[in-house]
């Protein structure tokens, strides 16, 4: 993978539709790294100077935001980064069913939304964004990190493919 | 002997060769670990403080009916004695606030002490754990560079260091042994926690124990030398080495420190010492071999005195 520097003119096309979206006015951090489909990381300035020197770079930095079709669309760790300042688009979730939008099942939401794309927030955990569809949200987390509930586990039903930390050590 | 043998043929068994060897490492004390290794690890957690700190997270858990307590050789450690549900399905844990992690398997990063600001290689870091326990030590500042040279165990990698929100990591797919062509005296620190056989952690897998041969601990051997070779090339002058394993086999700790020793003249081991743990002084001989009189400062964690995993430690500092 190059790690290529998100230049000035992307940089403040991104804060502005961050802001538009999601009403975020905090300023980003200095060192933003493209990383392919649109996907954008945030990253050390010296995890970026060391990939520049480096070979087989996987990746750099830690992946925060996706531009779909103009409209940014935040990963869990994004929307945690910026948890305070998101002022809006927000759909506050109760405990029951922050556990359904981690396990990506779709949540009801009390009114009809006109935006595409919400962040989901119960209390002070952000938890990624979803895409709405009428009076439902959509969660966006990847398979890998979908919680499988207990009773569907010990029912025998699907499991998810084991987490990558049951190889802990 | 044949005794020795029946017992270790019990179920979950042993292989003959490792039976021999752990007799010969631990001659009174052999049957102790064995009972230790038949009985199920106890789960422990990290506190991943980069997202959360340690009394919400405490607090939160321990409103699900969760009982913890303190990990005392690592103050973002708990144990679990108690949950009310599976440990790895909790929102908590998708979010990355918390990481499964064993209790001993902390330590290495422990004695490592990655400050902020500085670079650091994880030459074989897949699945992640340490390399995240790292950005947190790290503060998520300066430079961490995971490498591993298999690819789906990249993608755990790449899964856990999203999942604890490390910015400062550059996860790279190459053999670790080539490491040294193009990152030469670059890294303040260095980690190698080696593949191994992993007889310190048969309690999770038995697997590794039946089929365990000394051939395979040899050829495992020749592969970590060559990491550690690479990874001290890596590091600046005056820089430092963690050297870990999960094995209890001396040709896999011992033996490649020593050769480490023998091989680059600007090593040094440095004095290992862990609070709140039990350890015990590297091995000075391995069936008939003596090794480097220094290895007394590397420290050898069996499963049974802790109640835990089994590992290897050797901290080497590049002096001028």
């Amino acid at each position: 993978m190059k790690a290529v520097l998100l230049d000035a003119a992307k940089r403040k096309r991104l804060q502005r539709m961050l802001k538009l979206q999601y009403g975020i006015d905090s300023r980003l951090p200095s060192t933003l790294v493209q990383s392919g489909e649109g996907k954008i990381r945030i990253a050390t300035p010296e995890a970026y100077e060391a990939a520049e020197l480096l070979r087989g770079v996987h990746s750099v930095g830690l992946y925060v935001v996706k531009v779909v079709d103009g409209t940014p669309v935040l990963s869990i760790e994004g929307t945690h980064l910026f948890c305070r300042d998101i002022r809006q688009n927000v759909v506050e979730l109760s405990h029951e069913q922050s556990d359904a939008w981690m396990s990506a099942s779709p949540v009801q939401l009390k009114t009809h939304t006109a935006t595409k794309y919400v962040v989901a927030r119960s209390g002070p955990d952000c938890l990624g964004c979803g895409r709405t569809s009428g009076s439902k949200a959509f969660p966006y987390v990847p398979r890998w990190r979908r919680i499988v509930s207990q009773s569907r586990f010990e029912a025998g039903g699907p499991q998810r493919k084991a987490d990558s930390e049951d190889n802990y050590i | 002997m044949k005794r020795a043998f029946v017992d270790c043929m019990a179920k979950p068994r042993l292989s003959e060769e490792l039976c021999e060897d752990l007799r010969l490492l631990l001659p009174n004390e052999s049957e102790q670990l064995l009972e230790c290794c038949s009985r199920p690890l106890r789960e422990t957690i990290r506190v991943n403080t980069l997202k959360i700190d340690k009394d919400t997270l405490v607090s939160r858990l321990t409103k699900y009916g969760w009982v913890l307590s303190p990990v005392s050789w690592c103050d973002y450690g708990y144990w679990v004695e108690r949950s009310s549900r599976d440990i790895g399905k909790t929102l908590e844990h998708a979010l990355g606030y918390y990481y499964m992690q064993g209790a001993v398997s902390l330590v290495p990063v422990v004695v490592l002490g990655p400050q902020p600001g500085e670079k650091v290689l994880d030459i074989c870091a897949a699945p992640g754990s340490k390399t995240t326990q790292m950005g947190q030590e790290m503060r998520n500042t300066g430079v961490i560079v995971a490498n591993d040279s298999d690819l789906k165990r990249i993608r755990a990698l790449s899964s856990n260091t999203q999942k604890c929100g490390l910015i400062n990591c550059v996860i790279t797919l190459v053999d670790g042994r080539r490491f040294p062509n193009w990152a030469a005296n670059m890294f303040d620190r260095v980690l190698v926690d080696a593949p191994c056989t992993a007889t310190g952690i048969i309690r999770k897998s038995w697997a590794a124990a039946s089929n365990w041969t000394r051939r395979l601990a040899r050829k495992i051997s020749r592969l970590q030398r060559s990491l550690l070779l690479a990874g001290f090339d890596c590091l600046k002058t005056g820089g430092e080495l963690v050297y870990a394993t999960c094995s209890l086999s001396p040709e896999e700790n011992e033996e490649n420190v020593s050769e480490l020793l023998q091989a680059r003249p600007k090593a040094e081991l440095l004095t290992l010492e862990v609070p709140g743990i039990h350890t015990r002084p590297g091995v000075a001989e391995w069936r008939g071999r003596r090794f480097d009189s220094s290895m007394a400062k590397t420290i050898r964690i069996y499963p049974h005195d802790n109640d835990a995993e089994g590992f290897f430690i050797a901290k080497v500092a590049k002096v001028k």
